[in-house]
């Protein structure tokens, strides 16, 4: 027998796992400390891709006084800076990321509330089906 | 009175034309957004291949016709994807360095921000779009509108890339005339361009500050917050614009400025009527299973079918009409 009222609530959450649920659900799936942990790492990565692309333009861009002031420059002083510059570039995008993904977090456990809350209904009402049958 | 009654029935033949467009397009929803993508690829890869179409292979017709038909099927990310790509290709044919440069940029783009909003992507594509199409100012507008603070930098990103290729474009003849091993050079007068653009700069701060701008007034709890935030992120839009032109010089066409934000002020209430205060809710088709059975569910949303409440609103207003051109006319 079809049970319209299960099949109305399996619809709507299909519907929502289809749409906007389906990277929630992603996101629940996660503790809240291991997905946050795991988008800052992603982050410190793509900071550090993108300062290596930075700092490669930078040398390209003044190569030949570079070049020229290799011999006579202060190499530790100049490493020194630009690991310093690094750390602070990379700690800023991290910081910021933490702030964006622990919002998302948030918004999405938020959102998915009702979604969890349509499977207790839905464990619920095959619990009476079966009852009904049994 | 006359010229109230016509505005009243104008507004009624809009909204049940929305309306028939609502029931439309949730009905063929299916069909109706690749089409739409498709669309939009193909003005974009014209538009890209006509302004800066450098390398004949891609200006073909087969291959801007087979790149547009994946993009209809593909997520909408990756018009983004062709059209940098393809953009790509053509400043390698112009200039090796130009595409490096161009390249790095995408790449930065790519890498720091769109990790944090694939979905403002589009917006990056749309502002050079809107460039060419000399209404620059709607973007603010309409992404302060359907978007976040977030989205003043896809826009300012779509400012950069717009100004970046224009500059190249612009000084072909200069470069032509560095030597064939000055790509050290180049690659110098290109980087000194971008940083030294005024008028790039004041964009993206005029554009940031009227998007930030539309987007809190809108969210206000007052009435006609859309269309305040509409009219106050254009003048504020303008205002900066005509004080960076004061102050830096950057040869702002103020005729162009003006009527421009006078469109994209236009334009951005037409697309808040039509698509942005419009439900298109769409007919959606899932698969799930249970123990016994597999279902194929087409779930149509109630709302497509509300015809009857437009009559309602077509009798009433010719009522006051009738009586006052009877009025008239015994006069």
């Amino acid at each position: 027998m079809l049970n319209e009222e299960r099949i109305k609530l399996m619809t709507k959450m299909a519907c929502y796992e289809a749409d906007e649920g389906r990277k929630n659900v992603a996101i629940g799936s996660y503790f809240r400390g291991d997905y946050i942990g795991l988008q800052v790492i992603k982050s410190i990565i793509s900071a550090t891709i993108a300062y290596v692309i930075i700092f490669v333009m930078y040398i390209f861009y003044d190569f030949e006084v570079f070049m020229a002031d290799i011999y006579k420059m202060d190499l530790l002083q100049f490493a020194k800076s630009a690991i310093i510059n690094y750390l602070i570039f990379m700690a800023i995008y991290a910081a910021f990321s933490y702030g964006v993904f622990t919002y998302r977090y948030t918004k999405a456990k938020k959102s998915l509330k009702t979604y969890y809350n349509n499977l207790k209904k839905l464990a619920y009402l095959y619990d009476r089906e079966t009852k009904k049958q049994g | 009175m006359k010229g109230k009654v016509r505005e009243e029935i104008i507004m009624t033949t809009l909204l049940v034309f929305r309306e028939q467009l609502k029931n439309f397009y949730s009905k063929y929803e299916l069909y109706l957004t690749p089409v739409f993508k498709f669309l939009l690829a193909l003005v974009t890869l014209v538009m890209i291949n006509s302004s800066i179409g450098y390398m004949s292979e891609l200006k073909k017709i087969a291959v801007v016709l087979v790149l547009a038909l994946m993009c209809s099927v593909m997520p909408m990310n990756f018009i983004v994807f062709v059209a940098a790509a393809v953009t790509l290709g053509h400043l390698y044919k112009f200039s090796m360095e130009c595409a490096l440069i161009a390249l790095v940029v995408f790449l930065l783009l790519f890498i720091l921000y769109f990790r944090f909003s694939s979905h403002d992507t589009v917006a990056v594509l749309l502002t050079p779009l809107c460039f060419i199409l000399k209404i620059p100012y709607v973007m603010p507008i309409v992404m302060g509108l359907v978007g976040t603070p977030f989205s003043a930098v896809s826009v300012a990103s779509g400012v950069i890339v717009y100004y970046m290729v224009g500059y190249m474009i612009g000084s072909a003849s200069v470069l032509n005339t560095f030597e064939d091993d000055g790509a050290l050079e180049k690659f110098r007068y290109i980087i000194d361009g971008l940083i030294g653009n005024k008028e790039m700069f004041v964009m993206i701060v005029a554009f940031a500050a009227a998007l930030i701008v539309v987007y809190f007034i809108r969210r206000l709890s007052v009435d006609y917050a859309w269309t305040i935030a509409m009219v106050t992120g254009a003048l504020l839009d303008v205002m900066i614009l005509l004080f960076g032109d004061l102050m830096y010089n950057t040869n702002l066409s103020i005729i162009g400025l003006i009527v421009g934000s006078i469109v994209s002020v236009l334009l951005a209430k037409i697309l808040e009527f039509f698509v942005f205060n419009v439900d298109y809710s769409r007919t959606e088709y899932v698969q799930f299973e249970d123990d016994e059975y597999y279902y194929y569910v087409k779930a149509v949303p109630k709302n497509a079918v509300s015809a009857p409440q437009k009559r309602v609103k077509t009798i009433r207003v010719p009522e006051k009409a009738v009586g006052q051109q009877k009025r008239d006319g015994s006069k």
